[in-house]
């Protein structure tokens, strides 16, 4: 259990006893814990405090939680992170993550990992990108394009702050499903993209025909491409979690 | 012969007489005519049809002999001769009218005989005249009868007996007893049977025709083929019930994803309570295995809502539109499972999952795989449910590019007369109200959907339902893609 001193984290669920119980939890590990129960208290609560992860409930009386994460756009560069809990099916993996958060966990969800996934959060992306995971992956992704900028407008690929989304032509893969790619640009601001992601969502298109779309979280990037991609992406204007393809 | 000819024949007698001189023309008709009366009274008596011929029969000889008994007195033997000559003259002209009469009648009678044979050879209708009582035959059927049996002649479909026409004896049965009971019946719809076996529905208009004495003597009756009416109206109720059913589900897809947003709220308050509860367990007290064992039932049991929330979701959706997508089959058959089992306690049928193995991922339309699953559950439970031995099992068979899911009950598999009908629409084994005969049905064509099929497994001891389907839908293009396999 990592103890983050001094790391703050808004509560945001118009359930007293689930803000409660998530409460004890991040109290326990140090955290500084606010809690809002609907979106106007908790928008009160960013305006006059400095915090670094909020948790948050989409359905809610008044001021809903997609709101609050289009509120947050454009506070760079202290963004917190957001992660969205959900009880209805109705928000996609995919919109969730292009619309500014971290991750969407359908309720019930496992404390756990709600846990893992803060940790792994908070962790400087020098070090979350470091680690190869250790499964072993069959399937691989090998694309050579122009350019990073070209392919944004090709169609083909676009990069995120946690992530990159691509269009393929392949037997389906699943979400959850770890995949080593290596993306090779022949020009732009980085050499290339390889390393290792977690498949988070597969898009099929409307009508059997067309491209399938992925959105892959990063897991790891090799020692070559992780620096220049941390860089980029610090320099870049604030860009989603992982985006989506806008035509594909 | 008619009466004007008789009068005509009367009176060409009386001038030839009067001619002759025999008599006055006032006195010898008269004479003529009384000299008939008893002998046409006679012939009316005995001949009621003929008694003009008959009346004609004994004019000549009363004429004749008025002549010949007076015909010595006559002074003119060529006047005699031309007279007698006029008579027979007469005579003749009048049989040959009369035998032409006769001729023209038979060749109408044979006319409209034609006419009535053509018409009913020619309509496009099956008429038949049949005997009453199992051991019913055919005594006239036209040739359209026979063809909508499919026999090629009228001779042998003849020979055919009625009750084999028809889809069981009991049927037969069933028809005639209604026919015997009210007379008549009007296009009622029956399953009858071609001389291949193949059975076809008919529209039959029939009537009893009775003996003087009152006894059944015959079944006249009009076979008209329905089976294109049939199937286009059991195509349209077919959709029909599909939308109701999809609109139904709609509604249902409403109240369920309601319910599981009020259920899932409370259910993630519990869940993260009770890992909680795990951590501070673990802390406090690390040598209390049953706190330990308390929290992980709690949990295990908030999983298992989940599933049950998860699957009534899906299950709710109508999902013929979704696209097809990998799915992980063990999780559709649990998530299936957990929402019958409770169906299966209340009834003592034990449920018995497949065993433990790897997971098969495959590319489906979850929610509809999930519906087909979940039908032939409940049809094998309410098979089951008034059996002695009372069970079903779920299996799942890996078989390399197909994967095969099936769903085997304790009943001792189907009459042969319902392996046939079992995947027709509307057939139904259920109590009126109980079923709509369309689930299998459906899911037959889910299933062709997924391109597989859906089987009744013939060989099993148990009754077997067999899903078989491949694993992936389509075979994408390999090579000039982005996508490389290592």
């Amino acid at each position: 259990m990592g103890e983050e001193i001094g790391r703050s984290i808004l509560l945001v669920d118009d359930e007293p006893d689930l803000c409660e119980m998530l409460s004890l939890q991040f109290t326990r590990r140090g955290y500084r814990v606010l809690t809002a129960h609907d979106g106007q208290r908790a928008m009160e609560i960013l305006g006059a405090e400095v915090v670094d992860i909020i948790v948050t409930d989409i359905r809610m009386p008044r001021f809903d939680g997609m709101q609050l994460l289009d509120s947050l756009k454009g506070q760079d560069p202290c963004t917190p992170l957001v992660i969205l809990i959900s009880a209805y099916a109705d928000l996609s993996v995919a919109a969730a993550l292009s619309r500014g958060a971290e991750a969407l966990f359908p309720k019930p969800f496992r404390l756990a990992e709600l846990v893992a996934v803060i940790d792994r959060l908070l962790t400087p992306a020098e070090i979350r990108w470091a680690t190869a995971p250790e499964c072993a992956r069959d399937r691989c992704l090998e694309i050579h394009l122009s350019s990073l900028e070209d392919s944004d407008v090709e169609g083909i690929l676009k990069v995120g702050r946690g992530g990159f989304c691509v269009a393929v032509t392949n037997p389906p893969a699943s979400p959850e499903e770890v995949v080593s790619f290596d993306v090779r640009f022949e020009q732009g601001p980085i050499p290339a993209l390889r390393g290792a992601g977690l498949v988070r969502w597969v898009k099929y298109p409307a009508h059997g025909t067309g491209r399938v779309t992925w959105g892959i979280e990063f897991v790891w990037l090799d020692d070559a491409c992780r620096d220049p991609v941390i860089a980029w992406l610090r320099a870049e204007r604030p860009r989603p979690y992982v985006p989506i393809l806008t035509k594909s | 012969m008619k009466l004007a000819q008789f009068i005509t024949l009367t009176l060409a007698y009386t001038i030839t007489l009067a001619l002759l001189g025999v008599v006055s023309v006032v006195f010898a008709f008269p004479y003529l005519l009384f000299a008939m009366i008893v002998p046409v009274l006679f012939a009316a008596f005995l001949y009621p049809r003929r008694v003009y011929l008959v009346m004609f029969c004994l004019l000549i000889p009363v004429a004749l002999a008025v002549t010949f008994e007076t015909l010595p007195r006559s002074s003119d033997s060529v006047k005699a001769t031309v007279s007698i000559a006029l008579m027979v003259l007469a005579t003749a002209e009048i049989l040959q009218t009369s035998m032409l009469e006769r001729k023209r009648a038979e060749e109408a009678l044979r006319e409209s005989e034609e006419r009535y044979r053509s018409l009913i050879e020619n309509l496009p209708v099956g008429l038949y005249r049949n005997t009453p009582g199992p051991e019913g035959h055919f005594i006239m059927v036209n040739t359209a009868a026979a063809r909508l049996h499919g026999y090629d002649s009228v001779e042998e479909f003849l020979r055919t007996p009625v009750a084999s026409l028809y889809a069981s004896p009991a049927e037969r049965e069933r028809f005639s007893n209604r026919l015997m009971t009210v007379g008549k019946v009007e296009g009622e719809e029956l399953h009858l049977r071609r001389k291949d076996g193949s059975l076809f529905w008919a529209a039959v208009t029939a009537r009893v025709i009775r003996d003087r004495g009152g006894s059944i003597e015959y079944f006249d009756g009009v076979i008209e083929d329905i089976t294109d009416r049939k199937l286009a109206e059991q195509t349209i109720a077919e959709q029909r019930a599909q939308m109701a059913n999809a609109s139904r589900l709609s509604s249902l897809g409403v109240m369920a994803s309601g319910i599981a947003h009020e259920i899932n709220n409370p259910l993630a308050v519990i869940s993260v309570a009770a890992e909680e509860m795990a951590e501070l367990v673990a802390q406090e007290n690390p040598a209390s295995e049953w706190h330990r064992r308390i929290v992980a039932t709690i949990i295990r049991n908030v999983e298992r809502i989940e599933r049950i929330i998860r699957g009534l979701r899906s299950l709710s959706r109508d999902g013929a539109t979704d696209p097809f997508s990998m799915k992980s089959l063990r999780t559709i058959v649990d998530d299936t499972l957990e929402l019958c089992r409770v169906r299966f306690r209340t009834h003592g049928v034990e449920l018995i999952a497949p065993a433990e193995g790897p997971d098969i991922e495959v590319e489906c339309r979850g929610t509809q795989l999930s519906q087909v699953l979940m039908n032939l559950l409940n049809n094998a439970e309410s098979a089951v449910e008034n059996l002695e031995e009372k069970w079903v099992r779920v299996s799942i068979n890996d078989r390399g590019d197909t994967v095969e899911l099936s769903v085997t009950d304790s009943g001792k598999g189907l009459p042969p007369v319902l392996r046939e009908r079992i995947l027709e629409p509307f057939f139904t084994t259920k109590e009126v109200g109980k079923g709509t005969g369309l689930g299998l049905s459906i899911s037959k064509s889910i299933i062709e959907r997924h391109r597989g099929e859906l089987f009744l497994d013939t060989d099993s001891v148990n009754t077997r339902f067999v899903v078989r389907f491949p694993k992936r839908q389509q075979e994408r293009a390999q090579g000039g893609e982005p996508w490389v396999r290592r």
